[in-house]
């Protein structure tokens, strides 16, 4: 279920938080789920038992999974409650994606921060519309 | 074991009047899967020849196993594993044979790991080793080096000429191996897709010599792409300790770090730019930006690895 790309340059254990915490996030992976240990994801994945141990402890550390001594890893977040630095971090791309569009629209910060309000405006009507149905 | 699996410090080997390796340093830590990186003729093969005792040293030391590769060399090759630039068996033995010849070498032989292996692989015992493909030659070899139980492995180019999902089996298998913690593997190599992968620690050698070595995750955050435009003074920049390389064309400035980028992208900030990006580099945009700093004078040979 991960898919690990060496060949980008970020480091591979990063890699493997990002995807592990967005499984979480997105449900794949629910509370309690029993993570593969060390050796067999490593293995499984072809990387470094390291690199999956070092994921594994910045996790664990993070409160997204939960190293039970002895007994093996677990998923300890449920899917709902996101992580607040996760959210952020996923969000954020899409902010400066939006941002560096605008300035090469020549769109000012005013003009931008209306039609984000806007649009913001357009959304909780039509989602009140559709609690009306 | 306590302290490194392989220490070598200023290791050189002279052939005539050329040094295949020149004062090479390098530390192994147990439980690692380590890259030794270089183009062809780097002196890879002849390292490892001098920490198995095979071929005498110039000048340096090598311990292995907290034993000196010099001296203690038998008492190495019991206890390290080896599958050489050639890997030629005997070409007309049956599998079977071959392990039981191979294995009555070996005090610490295990006949079970060595038919669990060749199950796992699904290498049957009677074939004759004339008739098995590359692949599944190599991963004999590894087979029989593995059935001895060594508590270190070097591995020269093993999977040199294999098709992808080979590959992937063998270094799969390395990884399992080393898992438990207290095993290693030295794996020789100009594949950097591979090492970039599996491996945990690496020493670029060019030319004998180390280019770069370290802890790999250390490495990629040492080495990044800075992009930027504006008024940058280039010149200045070029200067900064932490910068291996910065090219300009027009306004727009490429900066590659070899340490501290965040330290650089302060700095750079004080001349606000414009346009201000970091970028991640992967291993063969690392080894090239390393070389170039140590005064590269071989890119042609360096373009065979990439």
């Amino acid at each position: 279920m991960f898919r690990i790309r060496p060949e980008s340059g970020e480091p591979l254990y990063v890699q493997l938080i990002r995807q592990i915490k967005h499984a979480v996030t997105a449900g794949t992976l629910p509370m309690g789920t029993q993570m593969p240990t060390v050796r067999q994801l490593a293995a499984d994945l072809v990387i470094n038992p390291n690199t999956v141990a070092r994921a594994y402890t910045d996790l664990c550390q993070e409160g997204v999974l939960e190293c039970a001594q002895g007994r093996g890893t677990f998923v300890k977040l449920a899917p709902s409650i996101l992580i607040e630095s996760e959210k952020a971090r996923r969000l954020q791309s899409l902010l400066d994606q939006l941002i560096t569009e605008a300035r090469l629209l020549a769109i000012s910060d005013k003009q931008l921060l209306e039609q984000l309000k806007d649009s913001l405006r357009r959304y909780s009507q039509q989602s009140a519309t559709k609690t009306e149905k | 074991m306590e302290g490194p699996m392989v220490e070598v410090k200023d290791l050189s080997k002279q052939y005539g009047a050329s040094p295949a390796v020149n004062r090479l340093s390098l530390q192994v830590p147990a439980g690692s899967l380590f890259g030794l990186l270089g183009p062809n003729g780097a002196g890879k093969s002849t390292t490892l020849k001098m920490l198995m005792g095979i071929c005498r040293p110039t000048s340096g030391h090598a311990n292995v196993l907290g034993m000196d590769a010099q001296t203690e060399s038998l008492k190495i090759r019991r206890r390290v594993g080896f599958i050489p630039e050639d890997k030629s068996l005997y070409s007309d033995m049956i599998v079977r044979d071959f392990l039981k010849v191979y294995g009555s070498f070996y005090p610490d032989w295990s006949a079970t790991k060595a038919s669990e292996l060749l199950d796992h692989w699904q290498i049957r015992a009677g074939q004759r080793i004339r008739t098995l493909s590359k692949g599944t030659r190599a991963k004999l070899m590894l087979i029989a080096v593995l059935s001895r139980n060594p508590e270190l492995l070097l591995a020269d180019e093993p999977t040199d000429g294999m098709d992808v999902e080979t590959v992937e089996e063998i270094l799969s298998l390395l990884l399992r191996w080393i898992s438990n913690g207290d095993r290693s593997v030295i794996l020789c190599t100009h594949r950097l897709d591979e090492v970039e992968r599996v491996c945990d620690r690496i020493a670029l050698i060019n030319l004998g010599q180390t280019v770069l070595d370290g802890d790999l995750d250390e490495i990629r955050a040492a080495y990044k792409l800075i992009q930027a435009s504006g008024t940058l003074p280039i010149a200045e920049i070029r200067k900064w300790p932490e910068v291996a390389e910065a090219t300009m064309e027009g306004s727009f400035v490429s900066i590659r770090t070899c340490s501290h980028p965040e330290d650089v992208m302060k700095r750079l900030r004080a001349y606000s730019p414009v346009q201000f990006e970091i970028f991640d580099m992967n291993l063969r945009e690392i080894y090239l930006c390393a070389v170039e700093r140590q005064g590269g004078n071989s890119h042609d040979r360096i373009k065979t690895l990439v």
